[in-house]
């Protein structure tokens, strides 16, 4: 369970960005929505910019960016840098030029309008979130909702639910600050002080002039935890260790790249998500229910474009998943997956 | 998730209650349950495409032996393209997820650029279907896995220009008489060949190609105009490293001999070395994927006209240090293919080699760089004269692509394997 401490820091988080406004009318905020913010389209809210495979740095506006081994925010899905609002110059190697960049938003108004609509600050409408996952058929493009679902479950003192939807959220989008924030938050009051620096410098370091406005946050739990580093060194980021399964073993990688190899090539996106079904199906059988879930979840990813053709598979798919939560006593995404279906079936 | 004979209670339950249609597949899952599947696994996967020499979809317990074997062996062949005309040179995307290759229609003299801008797609998209253009020479990009540059022999009079998309956006559609996204280069003059581009994170593409024995380079801002063309080498076929800054071309010997052989030129001060021996014929330069090696098709004139590959690591340029696959290796005649194929560690090349033949059947060859030692590794024997190998460069099994005579005309063939 989460010290009530926990509770309150996390809540110095979701309370730390600016007024809240009003959600404007008509707009949704589910994960199409979400996944244009985090996109380079400016016209329809793009508030960042994507860092590209051959980067070797990141350095905004003149400053380097802290970070180790650069070039591993590409085995995530979304490396997405979020900037706050105004011109900013970007540069990705040290022997190119800097690429301008002009975000015409602050994020973190459209991100306030985001947590009103969940019910934040005072509570995490469930409802709401759920209904979100469904339409996403749980196969999520950006760290968002994630990160909010995580909020939920620390409001509900389920630390290690809420850990878990914070490292997936990080999968997703390595740079999203609050997802490590929430989780320094967790790590540290679990007592791993070495972590939960780790996750405290990573936020800081793409608290990009205060993007995500949590820089007033960082420092007091730098200050209650007496983190306070004399001296600035690169933080690592370890993408693989977001995942609670550890590593694959040689016939697991085997598995998944036979797989997921052949699955692209199928032409129906149901077979595409049966193949990927069935890789999940056999890493549950290895005891990784984790590693299982990424691939039922890369399956539903295949139907997402056409949701009412595949509606039925959608829901055998994630009633599997639910299985492997239940066996694995993941039992609050076990419940969330039956609501989830409860949900796509009406 | 555990293995069982038959679906459990709860699933057919939960199945029941919507959709006819599903208790109707849920009995066919019944009926084709076996001891050995997995509850929640399909089975009866409709790839879509020609498997070759099985009818159904492996099983995960299929997958799983094939997962155990410790020898390199099949796990799948399918066919990709089925074409009346040839299909050569297939050529994957730096990250991967797409595929292109060239169609020669030989009887109108015409070529056309076909992509698979998704790998599931039941039809690639025709890059451009203007009429009478040769378009060939295509190269994805390196920086950027949605960028590419090809080149096109005109109706006019036989210029070569390149057109590609520098961008990073998706492939647009093939129903424009262009695509749209395609740029021309607009150099004037005759015979420019092999383009190779790079595109840098500050949204400047780097292209390089070669005219009259001599390989240029030109600077192209995203959008924006084209520098003029300086020379780099006298060379020909240069491909960049993904550092932008460097070169692998073929270098011909400025004595005034016929030999040739690798050079990597440092564009930033003009800096050239040179690796390897020199050949008769060198041709194809290829970086490993870890950019330590240089590698290349030789041939001697004066020898038994075999094709041997010539590796060497970028750390020496002494002779002592080269690897000579002298294995008669497969290299397409016609047109100018990617190169030695690497896995994407860097530890093996991969070949198809007449010294392993049998009769009129090519098993894979793969020459462990370190031991030196070689294995072959066979696949179902449906295919004649094998060519243009390549292997996706992230996948973590072998993923190959190859074109071989099935019928008439040469069509593309995946291979998946178990393991490296």
């Amino acid at each position: 369970m989460l010290p009530s401490k926990t509770i309150v820091l996390g809540l110095i988080f979701i309370t730390a960005c600016t007024s809240i406004d009003s959600p404007v009318a008509g707009e949704t905020f589910k994960d199409n929505r979400c996944w244009q913010v985090q996109s380079e389209q400016r016209d329809v809210g793009g508030c960042g910019v994507l860092i590209p495979p051959l980067a070797t740095m990141i350095e905004v506006n003149g400053l380097v960016l802290p970070l180790e081994d650069v070039g591993q925010l590409q085995n995530s899905a979304f490396p997405f840098l979020l900037l706050p609002k105004g011109t900013h110059w970007i540069q990705f190697r040290p022997d190119e030029k800097p690429v301008k960049v002009t975000i015409p938003e602050h994020f973190r108004v459209f991100y306030d309008r985001l947590r009103s609509h969940y019910g934040l600050p005072k509570s995490v409408d469930e409802d709401r979130i759920l209904e979100a996952c469904g339409d996403a058929l749980d196969a999520y493009r950006q760290p968002f909702l994630l990160n909010i679902h995580g909020a939920y479950y620390a409001k509900q003192k389920k630390r290690p639910e809420a850990m878990r939807k914070w490292r997936r959220a990080l999968r997703l989008n390595p740079t999203f600050g609050p997802a490590h924030l929430n989780l320094a938050l967790a790590l540290l009051a679990e007592g791993d002080t070495l972590a939960g620096e780790r996750e405290l410098n990573l936020a800081e370091l793409f608290n990009v002039g205060d993007v995500y406005a949590i820089a007033e946050a960082i420092w007091n739990i730098r200050s209650q935890y007496n983190l306070h580093s004399k001296e600035e060194k690169k933080t690592n980021l370890a993408i693989e260790d977001y995942l609670a399964d550890g590593t694959l073993s040689i016939k697991d990688r085997r598995m998944v790249g036979m797989m997921k190899g052949i699955s692209k090539y199928a032409v129906d996106p149901g077979e595409r998500a049966k193949i990927l079904n069935n890789l999940a199906a056999y890493l549950a059988t290895t005891n990784k229910p984790e590693w299982a879930c990424v691939f039922f979840r890369e399956g539903l990813s295949e139907l997402k474009a056409n949701p009412n053709d595949y509606r039925r598979l959608a829901v055998e798919i994630i009633r599997h998943m639910r299985e492997v939560c239940e066996e694995s006593e993941m039992n609050s995404e076990a419940r969330e997956y039956a609501k989830v279906i409860l949900r796509l079936r009406n | 998730m555990s293995r069982s004979p038959t679906p459990t209670p709860d699933r057919l339950i939960d199945m029941k209650p919507i959709y006819i249609i599903s208790l109707t597949m849920l009995l066919n899952s019944i009926a084709i349950a076996s001891d050995s599947e997995l509850t929640g696994e399909y089975t009866n996967i409709q790839f879509g495409r020609e498997l070759i020499n099985r009818d159904s979809f492996p099983t995960v317990s299929e997958f799983e032996e094939y997962a155990e074997r410790d020898d390199i062996s099949l796990a799948l062949m399918f066919r990709l393209v089925e074409s009346e005309d040839n299909v050569v040179n297939p050529n994957w995307s730096s990250d991967g997820k797409r595929l292109s290759f060239q169609k020669v229609d030989t009887k109108r003299n015409t070529s056309k650029i076909f992509v698979y801008d998704h790998l599931g797609m039941k039809e690639p998209t025709l890059l451009s279907n203007q009429r009478r253009a040769y378009d060939y020479m295509f190269r994805w990009g390196v920086g950027s896995p949605s960028a590419f540059i090809f080149a096109r022999l005109g109706t006019e009079g036989g210029n070569v220009k390149f057109l590609g998309n520098f961008n990073t956006g998706e492939i647009l559609g093939s129903d424009s008489p262009a695509p749209s996204m395609a740029r021309d280069l607009g150099l004037s003059g005759n015979l420019y060949a092999n383009p190779s581009i790079y595109v840098r994170t500050d949204q400047i593409a780097r292209i390089a190609f070669d005219q009259a024995g001599k390989v240029l380079r030109v600077a192209s801002r995203i959008p924006g105009k084209t520098t003029s063309a300086r020379e780099v080498i006298a060379g020909q076929t240069p491909r960049w490293n993904r550092d932008g800054r460097h070169l692998l071309t073929i270098e011909r010997d400025s004595t005034g001999g016929t030999t040739s052989r690798m050079a990597v030129a440092d564009i930033s001060d003009n800096d050239v070395e040179y690796f390897g021996t020199k050949s008769d014929h060198a041709r194809s330069p290829s970086w490993s994927p870890d950019e330590r090696f240089v590698s290349c098709y030789v041939k001697e004139e004066s020898g038994s006209v075999k094709w041997s590959i010539q590796v060497v690591p970028m750390n020496s340029a002494e002779a002592l240090s080269v690897t000579m696959i002298d294995d008669d290796v497969i290299v397409n005649a016609d047109f100018t293919t990617l190169g030695p194929c690497w896995n994407p560690d860097a530890s093996q090349l991969w070949y198809f080699s007449k010294q392993h033949r049998d009769a009129a059947y090519y098993p894979l060859v793969i020459r462990n760089i370190d031991s030196g030692d070689t294995a072959v590794v066979d696949y179902p024997k449906v295919c004649t004269s094998p060519n243009d190998m390549t292997m996706n460069p992230t996948s973590n099994v072998p993923e190959i692509v190859f074109v071989g005579h099935r019928d008439i005309a040469q069509d593309v063939f995946i291979l998946l394997l178990n393991h490296f």
